[in-house]
């Protein structure tokens, strides 16, 4: 096994009574890394203190072999290995495309104005935005903005890429164009992301890491991670019985997921929303949500 | 394009594109390539493609970066480092922190103006010291959108916090001090609110460190307006203009300096280092 990029000891977070996280062990390595979990989670708050945009609570994080939590030096080295694209973000009034990324370029100590403005372009073209670089960030479109963003992240090519949900706002064939952006990237390093979206989690990630209430609930490949919902899920001219969610399909069939199949079932190749879905029923306190 | 009456050996050709030539031959045999489409042809065989795309990048390059804003090239001109002046040119909320100092300035002007002579000097003593305390909390409250992402990046904290406070006050201390030498009757009390200014401003930066803008400028206004409140009821505002008042606030402003330093180092504003 390499070396991996990033790990976290017993890290967790409070926010005065609320335990947001809870004690986590992390080793993550080179590839892209999907996050998945339902809306308070924790998957911002795992995002942050792995950004070294938040303290933790407890434990220990390193990026690159630098203490994240130790002494502010190490603090600084281990910020020039990594990029964080968060969820909301917010773009300074009157600047065009290029002097956000040329700012946030100073910000990461390129001082060369000369270099530096060819890393703007390089991850300008990268994003496809080159031909709007002149143009105000308040005139871009949703979708360009979310793209400028993501450039931040991209610049000088760093070890650790953390992304929180980097395809919000994205038409299909720009998330497409993403995907191979992120995974050439995670050729020498490694992208963490957290999405809703779980077709990018199959077509895109390695890894997948399940969150919820804070705590890790699954942690692996893909591939097992959709092999723990082989054999229940099914088409069927009506739901299953006890199904947790079922829906007509466009053939006029129904595909079910869990619950008992009737005689005519027949069981089909799941997906990683549908092992997301089993994963989240197998706990009681969100049992009743589920249904 | 005219039809040249001579061509460039292919020697000279080859050592031009090599970039061999020295500028005299070098600007001959371009002055040259621009009428010749038999030598341009023969020299663009003999470029190499990877100087051809570097010389490319290069325009590519001067023709994509915006121009320097004039305010900017005097700030580099005078000796500011670029990374610095890049960091004030994205503070363009500043202009809100400017626009309130100003406006604070000209409430103390008129307020001032209105009041009788006992009073004028406690409204002047009072408002003047929190006109750059308004400037500084307003700037830490709006001008950094970007704080999540800056956060996570390794440039000092504590340079763009000082870099903030420092534009914010260049407006706000000016005009203050201006309003104090134009209102009729502020006499030496123009320039007496300076180090208590200093001194409730640097403490403003430290409660930055732990709380918000919001409750950090009204937790250093609320103590000066109670303290200031009661000179006025010992009938003492006076006091603030004594050496030994001055001397206070200069030692309380190191102490709040030496602070700032060792907090923002390790804390800054917005919380982690």
């Amino acid at each position: 096994m390499t070396t991996p990029i990033a790990t976290l000891r017993g890290v967790s977070k409070r926010y005065g009574s609320t335990r947001a996280l809870e004690a986590t062990d992390l080793d993550l390595h080179r590839g892209v890394i999907g996050l998945l979990g339902p809306n308070g989670a924790g998957k911002t708050t795992l995002l942050r203190l792995i950004a070294s945009a938040l303290p933790p609570s407890t434990g220990q994080i390193t990026v690159a072999g630098h203490n994240v939590t130790g002494t502010i030096a190490e603090r600084t080295a281990a910020r020039r290995c990594l990029a964080y694209l968060p969820q909301e973000v917010g773009f300074p009034r009157g600047m065009t495309a290029f002097d956000f990324l040329d700012y946030i370029a100073v910000l990461k100590e390129w001082r060369a104005q000369e270099e530096r403005h060819r890393e703007v372009l390089r991850v300008l073209a990268l994003v496809q935005l080159h031909d709007r670089r002149t143009v105000r960030v308040s005139a871009l479109s949703g979708g360009q903005r979310r793209r400028l963003a993501l450039a931040q992240a991209l610049m000088g090519n760093p070890d650790l890429v953390v992304l929180d949900e980097p395809t919000t706002g994205l038409d299909p064939e720009q998330r497409a164009a993403l995907r191979g952006i992120l995974s050439t990237a995670a050729v020498h390093g490694c992208v963490l992301l957290a999405t809703h979206q779980t077709e990018d989690v199959s077509a895109l990630c390695d890894r997948v890491i399940v969150l919820d209430q804070g705590r890790v609930r699954f942690d692996g490949t893909v591939p097992q991670f959709v092999s723990r919902a082989s054999g229940q899920v099914w088409i069927d001219a009506a739901p299953t019985d006890g199904a947790l969610s079922s829906w007509r399909t466009g053939t006029g069939a129904v595909k079910s997921v869990g619950g008992r199949p009737g005689p005519d079932a027949s069981a089909v190749e799941p997906s990683v929303e549908d092992a997301y879905l089993l994963l989240r029923a197998e706990d009681p306190e969100t049992q009743g949500a589920m249904r | 394009m005219t039809r040249a009456r001579w061509h460039a050996a292919p020697g000279l050709l080859a050592r031009y594109a090599s970039g061999g030539l020295d500028h005299p031959a070098q600007a001959a045999v371009e002055t040259h390539l621009a009428e010749c489409a038999s030598c341009q042809a023969d020299a663009a065989k003999l470029v190499a493609t990877p100087r051809l795309d570097a010389v490319w990048q290069d325009v590519v390059l001067a023709i994509s970066a915006p121009p320097t804003p004039l305010s900017h090239r005097v700030l580099r001109h005078i000796g500011v480092p670029e990374s610095d002046v890049m960091i004030l040119r994205s503070s363009s909320g500043l202009y809100r922190p400017w626009v309130l100092s100003v406006a604070g300035a000209l409430v103390c002007a008129v307020l001032t103006s209105l009041a009788n002579d006992r009073l004028q000097d406690l409204l002047f003593l009072m408002v003047a010291p929190l006109v750059p305390v308004l400037a500084v909390v307003s700037a830490y409250d709006w001008t950094d959108p970007m704080r999540e992402i800056a956060v996570a990046t390794p440039l000092s904290k504590l340079r763009i916090a000082l870099l903030r406070t420092a534009a914010a006050t260049a407006v706000a201390v000016p005009v203050t001090v201006s309003v104090g030498l134009i209102v009729p009757g502020i006499g030496d009390h123009a320039v007496v609110w300076l180090l208590p200014s200093l001194a409730l401003t640097l403490s403003t930066l430290v409660l930055l460190t732990w709380f918000t803008a919001r409750t950090a400028g009204s937790a250093t206004a609320g103590a000066w307006a109670a303290f200031m409140t009661l000179l006025y009821s010992s009938d003492a505002p006076h006091v603030i203009a004594s050496a030994q008042a001055q001397v206070a606030f200069a030692v309380a402003s190191l102490l709040a300096g030496f602070l700032v330093l060792r907090l923002l180092s390790a804390r800054p504003v917005g919380g982690y280092a």
